[in-house]
Order: structure tokens, then C-alpha cells, then sequence
């Protein structure tokens, strides 16, 4: 028989530790907010002039230290959007966002055409406080038309849950390549 | 019809050597049956008996009692209320005489050792707006601001209020997630802007009410296995109250390790170098 060491003690008490007591266990906060997490409810009802070009209309808002995570959004027009015209599209930085297709010929932001209230839909960006996230809209058409957009998720701590004290190393936050 | 007395008793004569006449009357009388062969059992070989088993594997054994550990998880309670916290479904109220002007529609200050925690946010307006006026609903914690939503009183087709706003109703409540720790306090206001251009005054009368619902949970700061003051879903440094207008603060104020010291009343004063 091995003779035990003290990693091996030190993983026994641990699950003795567990047997006995409820561990309390929280998902990443990029997953579900937490305590220290700050709601985003940002919502637009802005009138689009004809021929706007490509057009920031919604920007997520973010803060020193905090990262976003963004889980809800929609983009529609008052009238029917296939009749409305507008088309919307995410933009991160400088680029559009390729693998988001946001359809302007059919109702997917409703229940139908006219009805009411908008249902969001899910998506998910993780935005560090370098980076911009933003809502684009255009009209191509000849008339004046008026987008309703949401965005909705929440702020998280950009900064190590393990140990609160530093930004980096192997965390749930990731730093860096949040694209 | 055929009598019985008619029957000719001749026509049982057994018709084979040693046949009893009862055979006879048998035969007659079952001579509508299939003739069937005697059963002879089947001769068993060893192999003809044995069960059919799978031929990969071992069966299964049971873990080793060693090996496993329960553990009790349970998610924060800013996550999920459990089984001390309370329910929270409120309804807030108020008259809304003036366009442009903020008007506190619902307010909380919680209780000491609870936590509030809002998830979904719904209102309508009982009267007074009408179709395309805008208004601006705003949640607040104290002094802080939380966030800002605008709506718009869309249509009129359906006449439930729930179906007539755009960015929610009361069967989709906005999503949002609140948390007001113990003392502080929960305000949700209203401010009717009118139709686009904003062009209406403080002095343009409304005469419209509001109403929101909140739905969320108290949730009990104490400790959740023998309910003892020890609040367990916050490190402990973390037990202050959340002030969001102080982001960059906090940024810089926090240290989970080594808390850092304050520096005597004296030396902060002699390190002070006027360049006078």
C-alpha cells in the first residue's frame, strides 16, 4: 500500500469538507450576473431618415474595469419590417458582425405584424471595456421610418474571480480575446 | 331429419382386430378433427439450455463507497432565492399630472439582513398617453442611477395593456437584474415626454397614472444552513453597499488579500508638500 502524502490528506479532508457542508457554487459571471454585476437596459425609438447610410444607433455602454455581457437584444421598425425597409447589423470595433444576420424581410423581432410588445432575442457578446459594441441601422428606402431597438444584458467585473486582485491568469473573466 | 332410433348400430362394428367399439364411436364422432401426431420430446443438447448473454464484457460492479462525495450545491442567492427568501411582486402607483417631470411611481428602502433582487420590470399607463407618446421609465438605488428605459404606447388594436407597449408587457416583463442590498433604496420613476419632437413643457398638463410591476425576491443575507448572521454569498470585504457611480473606485479600492491600511491621521497630513 502507497503511503499516503499529503496531497492525498489534503484532497481526503477536502472531500470530507464537502460531505458535510453545502458549497455554495456560482456559474461564470459572463454566464449569469452576480452580486456585484450592473444591469444594461438600453433601449432606442429613434426616427431613421431615407437614405441613411450604415449608422451607429445603439451603443452599448461600457466602463472602465467592466466588462459587458450581452445576452438580449432586438431591431425592428415601427411599420412591418418587410414593408419598413430597415436593416440592422452588430458592429464590433470596426467590423460588422459576419455571423449575425439580422433579417429585414421578416417579423423575428414579433409575434406578428403590429403586435406588441417586441420579443427579444438571444445572442451573445462579451464586450472588455476596450471594445465597442454597437447597434448599426440603414434605409435604403425613401422614407422616413422608425426603428425600436433593445440591447440588454449586464456588466461584470473584468478582473480575476479567484483571487480579486489582478486582471490576469486563469479566470472566468477572460481579458483578452473577447471577439 | 335423421332419428336417433335410426341409428344402425351395425356401422359400429370395429373394423380392426382388437378395437374396442368405443373407438369406432370416437372416430365418428371427432371425425371433423385434424388427426394429430403424438408430442415426442426434444433430447436436450448441453448447449441447447443456456441462457443468451452478451459475450463483450464484464457485467457492471458497483463504485467503490470510498470514491463518492456528495456535495451540496447551491447557487448564490442573487442567482436564485431559496429557502428564506421572500417573494417580491409588487405594484407601484402614481398620478402623472405634468409632461417632462420625473414622478416616483414605486419606492423600497429593504430591510436590514435581506437583499432585493429584481428580475423583471412591466408598466402600462391607465389612461392619458396616447398612441406614439414617448415616456422614459428609470430605476434608482439611492442616489444612483441603474438604468433608463424608453417606451412608447405603439397600438391600441389589442385592448390589453400587455400587448400595447413596445419594450415590454406585462406577459414579457423587461429582463433586468437589480440588486438593492439592506438599506438601501429602490425607486422606480416615470416621465412622459411626449410624441417626437420633445416639445412639451413642464407646464403641459398629462392627467395620466402609472403603473409597474416588479417581480424579484428578498433574498436572506444570513446563513443559509442555521440561519446565524453570517452572510455567506459575499466575501467578506465585499459586505459593503454596491455603489455603481463609483465604478473606478471600487476598481481601485479593492483588495481581497491584504486589505490595505490606513495610513495614520499624521502622516497623511505631513505628507502633504505645498509648493508654495
Amino acid at each position: 500500500m502507497p503511503a499516503l502524502g499529503g496531497e492525498t490528506l489534503a484532497i481526503a479532508a477536502l472531500l470530507r469538507s464537502l460531505e458535510v457542508m453545502p458549497a455554495p457554487i456560482r456559474a461564470p459571471s459572463h454566464t449569469l450576473p452576480d452580486y456585484w454585476s450592473k444591469p444594461l437596459n438600453q433601449t432606442l425609438i429613434q426616427p431613421v431618415p431615407a437614405g441613411t447610410p450604415w449608422t451607429d444607433i445603439l451603443v452599448a455602454e461600457t466602463h472602465l474595469g467592466y466588462a459587458l455581457t450581452l445576452n438580449r437584444y432586438f431591431a425592428g421598425a415601427q411599420s412591418p419590417a418587410a414593408i419598413a425597409g430597415l436593416e440592422f447589423r452588430f458592429r464590433r470595433d470596426n467590423s460588422p458582425v459576419e455571423l449575425i444576420t439580422i433579417d429585414p424581410t421578416a417579423e423575428v423581432f414579433r409575434d406578428g405584424a403590429g403586435v406588441y410588445p417586441m420579443v427579444y432575442r438571444d445572442v451573445f457578446f462579451w464586450v472588455p471595456d476596450n471594445q465597442v459594441v454597437a447597434l448599426q441601422v440603414r434605409n435604403p428606402t425613401a422614407f422616413q421610418r422608425t426603428a425600436f431597438c433593445a440591447l440588454r444584458g449586464w456588466y461584470m467585473q473584468q478582473r480575476d474571480s479567484s483571487n480579486y486582485t489582478d486582471v490576469a491568469g486563469m479566470t472566468d473573466n477572460i481579458r483578452e480575446g473577447g471577439g | 331429419m335423421p332419428s336417433p332410433d335410426d341409428f344402425d348400430r351395425a356401422q359400429l362394428v370395429p373394423d380392426e382386430p382388437g378395437a374396442d367399439v368405443r373407438d369406432v364411436v370416437d372416430r365418428e364422432y371427432w371425425h371433423f378433427a385434424t388427426p394429430t401426431e403424438p408430442r415426442t420430446p426434444k433430447i436436450l443438447t448441453p448447449n441447447d439450455d443456456a441462457p443468451i448473454l452478451p459475450m463483450m464484457e464484464a457485467p457492471p460492479v458497483p463504485m467503490e463507497t470510498q470514491n463518492e462525495a456528495w456535495i451540496h450545491a447551491r447557487l448564490p442567492q442573487y442567482d436564485d432565492p431559496n429557502f428564506w427568501a421572500k417573494p417580491f411582486n409588487p405594484v407601484g402607483l402614481v398620478c402623472v399630472p405634468y409632461y417632462m417631470l420625473w414622478y416616483c411611481a414605486y419606492r423600497i428602502r429593504v430591510p436590514d439582513m435581506r437583499m432585493l433582487v429584481v428580475n423583471g420590470i412591466s408598466w402600462q399607463f391607465d389612461g392619458g398617453l396616447a398612441i406614439d407618446e414617448h415616456f422614459q421609465v428609470k430605476v434608482m438605488r439611492g442616489d444612483d442611477h441603474v438604468l433608463t428605459v424608453t417606451d412608447m404606447l405603439a397600438s391600441v388594436a389589442d385592448p390589453d395593456p400587455a400587448k400595447q407597449y413596445v419594450m415590454q408587457g406585462h406577459l414579457d416583463p423587461m429582463p433586468t437584474h437589480v440588486i438593492a442590498d439592506q438599506n438601501q433604496t429602490l425607486s422606480v420613476w416615470v416621465r412622459v415626454l411626449g410624441t417626437l419632437p420633445y416639445n412639451k413643457l413642464t407646464t403641459n398638463a398629462f392627467n395620466g397614472c402609472f403603473r409597474c410591476l416588479l417581480q424579484g425576491w428578498l433574498a436572506s443575507r444570513m446563513d443559509s444552513r442555521d440561519g446565524a448572521p453570517q452572510p455567506v454569498d459575499q466575501p467578506p470585504d465585499m459586505m459593503r453597499e454596491v455603489v455603481d457611480s463609483a465604478l473606478q473606485r471600487e476598481i481601485d479600492g479593492r483588495t481581497y488579500d491584504e486589505p490595505k491600511a490606513k495610513p495614520e491621521l499624521h502622516n497623511e497630513r505631513t505628507s502633504f508638500t505645498w509648493s508654495t
